[in-house]
């Protein structure tokens, strides 16, 4: 795996969590539980995300927000069986020959990676 | 929901040998995955303790998260004779954890209900240390679905 789609896929999970934080059935559960929790959370989050796209390419990045905007569950997904993990449709096996090298599925436009 | 259900003989480990956090969230990620991805998923891990140790006290930590690499909820136990150092609310080692993870969409909220459903156990299993008793997964698994039976 490449760095860039390691750095892309760390992103994913942390909007994952900026989300989950964001949302305040989700914080009243997490106070109910009795999980201790940091005062802003979410800027805390926000934070270590700006640390983070500072380390991947602005074209990279701006594809990635695109993306997400556009479907608004995963920008970045695994390639299963030579099938793109976004939309199920096949991947050109031609493509899987260069895996270090970031590639986006032809039919949908997420970023796609081999396990 | 019944938990229980949810829980599986493989995910259940009951003599972890990691003695420090991200260790030990590593033994426990390896019941489900063995392959690269559960570094991905254990430095997600990493970020939500970050925020806040998910150790309740009293010996029990429940730390959860949601991955891409997860294609359904899953949940491990894992419990430690010798305790975790896990930066835990009262500062106490942490001798049994419900590691939680989700895949990102979850339309019936099963995530939250999940982590719910563990606090109310972990309460049940702490009483008069309960859950240091079971000596093999099954037996764990039949002693959450008592205490469900009973609540
Ligand atoms: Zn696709």
């Amino acid at each position: 795996m490449s760095e860039e789609i390691r750095c892309l896929l760390e992103l994913q999970h942390l909007d994952y969590m900026i989300k989950d934080w964001r949302n305040t059935e989700m914080r009243r559960e997490f106070k109910k539980i009795g999980f201790q929790t940091a005062e802003d959370p979410v800027e805390m989050l926000l934070k270590k995300r700006e640390e983070l796209v500072k380390k991947i390419s602005p074209v990279l990045y701006q594809m990635y927000q695109r993306i997400i905007s556009r479907y608004n569950d995963w920008a970045i997904v695994p390639v299963l069986n030579g099938f793109c993990g976004g939309c199920f449709s096949k991947v050109p096996t031609e493509l899987s020959g260069q895996r270090g090298a970031v590639h986006n599925c032809p039919n949908c436009g997420r970023f796609i990676y081999w396990d | 929901m019944n938990l229980y259900n949810l829980l599986k003989p493989e995910c259940i480990n009951l003599s972890l040998s990691a003695r420090k956090k991200k260790d030990v969230l590593l033994e426990l990620m390896g019941c489900i995955r063995k392959d690269k991805d559960s570094d991905l998923l254990v430095s997600t891990l990493l970020k939500r303790e970050e925020l806040g140790s998910t150790g309740i006290g009293k010996g029990v930590a429940i730390p959860h998260g949601r991955s891409l690499v997860a294609d359904k909820l899953e949940v491990v136990v894992g419990r430690s004779d010798a305790g975790v150092e896990f930066n835990a609310i009262d500062k106490q080692p942490v001798h049994l954890f419900f590691l939680i993870v989700a895949p990102p969409q979850d339309p019936g909220n099963q995530y939250l209900i999940t982590l719910g459903r563990v606090a109310v156990i972990c309460q049940e299993l702490l009483k008069s240390k309960l859950y240091e008793k079971p000596q093999t997964p099954e037996e764990f698994i039949a002693l959450v679905k008592e205490i469900e039976d009973g609540l």
